[in-house]
């Protein structure tokens, strides 16, 4: 029988707080994180735009490597240190050759970059010596196999707001495979500069601020009017039961399935036939039906297009199973590469409370989308046994997760 | 930044706070070379350097890999530069 792949520590910072208990506050109190943003450069449009800012100073970390760090950097650097820790893999029985980093980013460095191609261009500055290894995608995770010293595989994955939840999955088969121990994984992102926001505001996909910032994005809404682009990171530790138990350590969950595909149709059209193929395999691969999912933490970035083909996916793959779902982006912002781990931990905290998230923002469902969104009254969730979280990435690549609550063996 | 402050404790203070080392190891006879920084931390500690007196350094005063290049060396071209 297949050892089962468990999480033993875990961490995120995003704008609904620095912690997991202020993570679980805000999603317990429907309590939204985002905020406005005024764009005003010089030769453009100038816009009011929802975004959702971390408040964490990472002016003063220090990287291990000593090189100056991306903020997407400290924000991993952050959360994989905190989740290393609960899941003490300071301690003795650890394998350096066989702890690696999978670690999922899809524009890291692009803070950094941004503010040197304004020094360059608009100051006339020079750039820094160590401007490469600063904004290099893989800064992230290799700053975090420094810190950790870890010797197995150090990747990292770009592939838009799927990224994270690739590197996660990816890292869990290979645990599987025997090729790793433990693994620590998430994902990273810092977009909240003038550029960066200047592009994603270019594809007319970012939600306008309006008169109540912290509800302009309203997943699967008539109202709906795009996303709040955002920054955070999101860790955890993975192993084999085996290991953990080896060690000591307990088990906060199981990583129990992975699934993802490709659409190959449109470089950003969601299409649900893709999503589909990814939440099967990661069914297939957990050993579950769709009738074992209590929960679905929805990509649902709130963009028209991406509500309807997730919603007909879903439906596609679950049929007349209602199964509960929210999108969390509502309250938490699209954190890109990161979002894929932080809307698992969510879902994980759901495991943990038998409490569901709520759809929220949602004044006006709309009637095109045919699913069992989470209302106030429809969150307690006492027999939660397996939750899934869908990433659907600008490219078309899908990565579909599910996690499962420990049984005891 | 530094007017009022003499260039090799402006360096020394670099060197503490940024670049972590430690302050016994700090002197105007040290060499850059034996501060314990990587070549790549050697560049930008004259960079910050430059950055801190608003100033460039010579190319030929600078380069950290030059033997026995010592931090009162590059206090020396750092304060002929400001009195030109």
């Amino acid at each position: 029988m297949r050892d089962d792949v468990v999480i033993t520590g875990l961490d995120q910072i995003s704008s609904l707080g620095l912690t997991i208990p202020e993570l679980d506050d805000a999603i317990s109190a429907v309590r939204s994180g985002v905020s406005a943003y005024t764009l005003d450069l010089e030769g453009i449009d100038s816009a009011h735009v929802a975004v959702s800012r971390v408040n964490w100073d990472s002016s003063k970390s220090i990287a291990p490597s000593k090189v100056p760090m991306d903020r997407g950097t400290a924000l991993a650097l952050r959360v994989a240190e905190r989740a290393a820790a609960q899941a003490q893999l300071a301690a003795e029985g650890i394998d350096a050759q066989r702890l690696g980093i999978y670690w999922g980013s899809g524009m890291a460095g692009a803070h950094t970059f941004d503010h040197s191609c304004e020094m360059l261009y608009a100051q006339h500055r020079r750039l820094r010596p160590t401007n490469v290894v600063t904004t290099m995608p893989n800064a992230p995770a290799a700053e975090i196999a420094l810190l950790l010293q870890a010797q197995g595989a150090c990747l990292s994955f770009a592939c838009a707001c799927a990224s994270s939840a690739v590197a996660i999955g990816e890292a869990m088969h290979a645990i599987r495979s025997g090729r790793l121990d433990v693994a620590v994984v998430g994902g990273s992102e810092s977009m909240l500069s003038p550029g960066v926001i200047a592009s994603w505001q270019a594809m007319r996909v970012l939600a306008p601020a309006g008169e109540t910032p912290a509800a302009a994005c309203k997943p699967f809404d008539v109202h709906r009017s795009g996303f709040a682009l955002g920054e955070g990171a999101a860790a955890l530790v993975i192993e084999s039961r085996q290991h953990a138990l080896r060690r000591g350590v307990q088990p906060l969950a199981i990583l129990s399935g992975y699934g993802t595909s490709s659409d190959g149709m449109h470089i950003t059209n969601p299409d649900a036939g893709g999503q589909m193929r990814a939440m099967r395999a990661a069914l297939q691969d957990a050993g579950l039906q769709p009738e074992d999912i209590g929960y679905i933490n929805a990509h649902g970035t709130a963009t028209q297009a991406g509500d309807l083909a997730e919603s007909t996916s879903i439906r596609g793959v679950f049929g007349e199973h209602a199964v509960p779902v929210s999108s969390t982006k509502a309250l938490h912002g699209h954190l890109l590469g990161a979002g894929g781990a932080l809307e698992l931990i969510i879902a994980l905290r759901s495991l943990a409370t038998h409490r569901l998230p709520v759809a929220a923002h949602l004044s006006q469902p709309d009637p095109r989308v045919q699913l069992r969104l989470v209302s106030p009254s429809d969150a307690d969730a006492p027999q939660l046994s397996h939750v899934m979280s869908n990433a659907f990435a600008f490219g078309g690549t899908n990565a579909v997760l599910i996690a499962s609550a420990c049984r005891l063996t | 930044m530094s007017e009022s402050k003499n260039s090799f404790d402006t360096l020394k203070d670099l060197l503490i706070n940024q670049f972590e080392v430690d302050p016994k190891n700090i002197g105007p006879d040290v060499a850059v070379a034996d501060l314990g920084l990587d070549s790549l931390t050697l560049m930008e500690f004259i960079f910050a350097a430059e950055d801190a007196f608003a100033l460039r350094l010579p190319e030929d005063k600078l380069d950290p890999h030059q033997a026995g290049l010592t931090l009162g060396a590059i206090c020396q071209a750092i304060d002929d530069m400001r009195a030109k």
